[in-house]
């Protein structure tokens, strides 16, 4: 079913911010569906905003239009003044391309970036009259894929989504695409008859699946069986198709500097949340913080050099128009040729009135001569991640960076002028006691201090403001807190209490995470299987945009879990044993268990662990298991101004 | 340094970009087409570019403005063709004109405005009749104020509608109610086609059904002596 521009324009009459459902951004692409094999929907679970700011949206879309036998089309989470007028008028969510209902896709693939936007997944399906089952769906129905980080524990949604996808979309995707269009009917055998919402699309689904399974890195949830204990642990998971294989393993760009990327991306008509072009320098990182997934899911480090890197920049101002550059990664100022290429582009660029911004600096990385080139004029703030409060806490979760750090960079931002300093904190990690609490709270005020220092001796004009924000640790699969509890809301609230007291200082904003959030983020993040029916139950009562304040009703989630009888604090507060199947097991990110369970002992043993372009190899198991290495250009790997033994 | 005034178009679902997202899709153009546009001073330079008059969100527009200014001479044809490439769907260049630099702004130029409208009446009006409805116009433009609210987010505000008012004229056959709205604009009121529409309905006890009503702004203009003048043809005061 197509949405005339008549329908749609009555549509965006009746909503907030019509502009999220147009479509025709420019470098959009619209295809002709009848010359086409295999049509795919990128289906985002939240708003237009938040979706369009994705780097793998953009990557993907990319990709898949290049070829002549497929197309992408985009879709989000409707907000909910659209959904009830959706619902109100009976009609499907559609594709901003063409305007089809989500159900005229072969295949309907959502990216998981975060564990409370599952909810809008299971409502997007409904809403694009798709069953929600996966075993309910009929060859009619469009196959449902679902990847990104939150593929990596992804059985809570194993009831919704057909296979899964592990690891970097542009290595893999086609290759299920091509499967998908050996098993499409083909037009020439529907006897003529123009395809209807009930025409099958596919010979045989199972067939599909099997053949699915078979792609390295794809998972088939239905064909692995879970087993319990008595006590609600995981006895054993096991797969119960001879093709479905036993370990499913990540999928990984080897070459990132000879890898698609997008140099004619989307510009939406509307502020997105990133509205600027995001250049990739790498992906991947060894920092090795123990609480962080992206550090172990997206290994090894591939950098991009800057010749390529360069090029990019031109085609993308040329193709988009932004006037910013966005440097991205997961820690800009460990790209080996950061200097070279900030420079590079600033000499291009400035005199055009195109900035270039780092987002994701670390302290101990951090130049004060750098920042300040890129920044000229327009100090906007900077923020440190410090994450823990004493050097012991910092050693625990391996956040290598010192007191010291801080204290150099925070000064030296201060005395270039910068007024505003933001500072970010984890609370409620592993053996964390009272004496860290205050050290976090000793760090802050002896920041705010240095600020007020630069501001006697005049170096910095406007008010000191120095912004604490402290998030709750959530466990995360694959991590070497993986096994960790997170600690109980009230314990974590009276941590809360406890710095607001001690940050109480009119240069110091505190801002915190609402703990109830954060406990339902880990039932999900730790959850199996056995939670779908859970999700189910919270949509149905009228879950949805989970992570928006404004939506988020913890009530309801309490309320669904206790009906399907399942307690969330064994998901969220329980000390995993280090020999209990988990249940992403089956599920290999490269990173060895061994190497995970290695840096949960040295975590209590507060042992710190290098990043192996530091001090050799960690043998986290990656590049030997994925038959990959490092990818890093320009010879002096850090900073100029930092030595060597201060950086750990 | 060089200054040119541009006409342009809206329409279809790009209607439903705000004025701020429209400037700022005007900017990325022009950077795409490479033009040398003029940066202001300060610590946020931004482009020299100046708008017309406020599209209201929704409504599409045929006739509406822009001055441009570049920091070295460019032939006015070169500047449209260079923009027409890069206008996303909906968005039309139909001409530029070089303008000199001391041209006041068309904010300061542009006082009136044109709309059309298709509409229909609520069948609970109980309008029978083309004489009926010329009657309840009549009669609440017999009033010397059109009082209304506007609401805003920050205290709502009562303005006079009808002091907006240039002309109206509405035509209603059957239920079907179409034609022109010609409204001021100045510095301190500029009235909203469906601030006048409110009015009609409270003074004049015409009920609209408001989710079928269409508006589009046919044309912006100079208001002189009675003539209305295009601001590409009324460059000085």
């Amino acid at each position: 079913m197509q949405i005339s521009a008549l329908v749609l324009d009555k549509l965006l009459r009746s909503v907030k911010r019509p502009g999220r459902y147009t479509g025709g951004e420019l470098n959009s692409i619209l295809k002709d569906w009848s010359s086409i094999k295999v049509r795919m929907a990128f289906a985002f679970p939240d708003v237009y905003e938040v979706g369009m700011s994705h780097l793998g949206l953009r990557i993907l879309y990319g990709l898949v239009n290049q070829h002549q036998e497929f197309l992408m089309e985009r879709v989000f989470a409707p907000w909910p003044d659209m959904e009830a007028e959706l619902r109100r008028q009976e009609f499907p969510l559609f594709s901003l391309e063409s305007r089809r209902s989500l159900r005229d896709f072969e295949v309907v693939g959502f990216t998981l970036q975060y564990e409370m936007s599952y909810t809008n997944l299971i409502n997007m399906l409904d809403l694009g009259q798709i069953p929600i089952k996966s075993h309910e769906r009929t060859a009619a129905d469009p196959l449902v894929l679902a990847g990104g980080p939150g593929a990596f524990n992804p059985e809570p949604l194993a009831d919704f989504i057909d296979a899964f996808v592990l690891g970097e979309g542009e290595e893999v995707l086609l290759e299920v695409l091509e499967v998908v269009g050996r098993h499409c009917q083909k037009v020439e055998e529907m006897n003529g008859e123009p395809p209807t919402s009930s025409t099958a699309k596919f010979y045989n689904r199972l067939d599909l699946l099997r053949d699915l399974a078979q792609i390295p890195g794809v998972y088939v949830p239905s064909f692995y069986q879970v087993s319990y204990g008595h006590n609600g642990t995981i006895e054993q998971i096991i797969p119960i198709e001879t093709v479905a294989p036993l370990r499913v393993v990540r999928r990984v760009v080897a070459d990132l500097d000879r890898a698609f990327f997008p140099v004619k991306p989307i510009v939406p008509n509307i502020e997105v949340v990133h509205d600027r072009i995001m250049l990739e320098v790498f992906r991947g990182c060894q920092r090795g913080c123990r609480f962080c997934q992206a550090g172990m899911i997206y290994r090894p480090t591939r950098e991009r050099s800057v010749e390529t890197l360069h090029k990019q920049t031109r085609e993308l101002i040329q193709h988009t128009g932004y006037d910013e550059i966005s440097l991205t990664s997961l820690s800009t100022g460990d790209y080996g040729e950061i200097q070279k290429l900030v420079r590079l582009l600033l000499e291009e660029y400035q005199e055009r009135g195109i900035a270039v911004s780092l987002p994701s600096l670390r302290i101990d990385t951090f130049s004060v001569d750098l920042a300040q080139e890129v920044q000229k004029g327009r100090k906007t703030g900077l923020t440190f991640a410090p994450e823990a409060g004493t050097q012991r806490l910092r050693d625990v979760i391996n956040k290598g960076v010192t007191e010291e750090n801080l204290f150099t960079a925070a000064r030296a931002a201060f005395m270039a002028g910068w007024s505003s300093i933001k500072l970010y904190f984890m609370i409620g990690l592993p053996t964390e006691e009272s004496q860290d609490l205050d050290g976090l709270i000793f760090l802050a005020r002896k920041v705010a201090d240095l600020g007020t220092e630069a501001a006697r001796s005049g170096r910095v004009k406007k008010r000191i403001q120095v912004t604490v924000s402290v998030s709750n640790f959530v466990p995360k699969a694959h991590t070497p807190f993986q096994w960790e509890g997170q600690e109980p809301q009230s314990a974590l609230k009276v941590k809360q209490d406890y710095l607001r007291q001690g940050l109480r200082d009119k240069r110091i904003t505190y801002n915190w995470h609402d703990t109830k959030l954060s406990f339902w983020e880990a039932v999900l993040a730790r959850g199996d299987r056995r939670l779908g029916s859970a999700l189910e139950k919270a949509w149905r009562k009228g879950c949805r945009f989970d992570g928006w304040n404004e939506y988020f009703q913890p009530e309801k989630w309490q309320e669904a879990m206790e009906e399907v009888g399942l307690d969330p604090s064994f998901y969220a507060h329980r000390q995993i044993s280090l020999t209990e199947v988990l249940p992403w097991d089956h599920l290999d990110s490269g990173v060895a268990r061994d190497f995970l369970m290695a840096e949960y002992q040295a975590a209590h043993d507060g042992v710190t662990t290098e990043d192996c372009r530091l001090g050799g190899c960690t043998a986290c198991g990656v590049c030997t298991s994925l038959g990959l290495d490092l990818v890093l250009f320009g010879g002096e790997r850090m900073g100029e101004n930092v030595p060597l033994s201060d950086r750990i | 340094m060089c200054r040119f005034r541009i006409e342009y178009s809206k329409e279809g679902a790009i209607a439903y970009i705000s004025h701020l997202d429209l400037s700022r899709m005007f900017e990325r153009a022009a950077r795409r087409a490479e033009l040398p546009v003029a940066l202001t001073q300060g610590y946020h330079p931004h482009y020299k570019m100046s708008f017309g008059s406020v599209l209201p969100v929704g409504i599409e527009g045929d006739q509406e403005y822009l001055d441009l200014e570049l920091n070295r001479p460019y032939p006015a044809h070169k500047v449209q063709e260079a923009l027409e490439k890069e206008m996303p769907e909906g968005l039309r260049i139909h001409r530029v004109k070089e303008i000199p630099l001391v041209a006041p702004a068309l904010m300061s130029l542009i006082n009136a405005a044109s709309y059309a409208v298709r509409t229909r009446v609520e069948p609970a009006a109980a309008i029978h009749t083309s004489a009926d409805f010329n009657q309840r116009i009549e009669r609440a433009l017999s009033r010397e104020t059109w009082p209304v609210m506007r609401i805003r987010k920050k205290g709502n505000q009562e303005i006079d509608a009808r002091s907006g008012l240039i002309s109206i004229n509405l035509e209603w056959r059957n239920g079907l109610v179409e034609g022109e709205i010609w409204l001021r604009i100045s510095s301190n009121l500029a009235v909203r086609p469906i601030e006048i529409l409110e009015a009609l309905e409270v003074f004049g006890g015409i009920n609209w059904l408001y989710e079928d009503t269409y508006l589009r702004r046919t044309g912006l203009f100079v208001l002189r002596e009675g003539n209305f003048l295009s601001p590409m043809e009324v460059i000085t005061r």
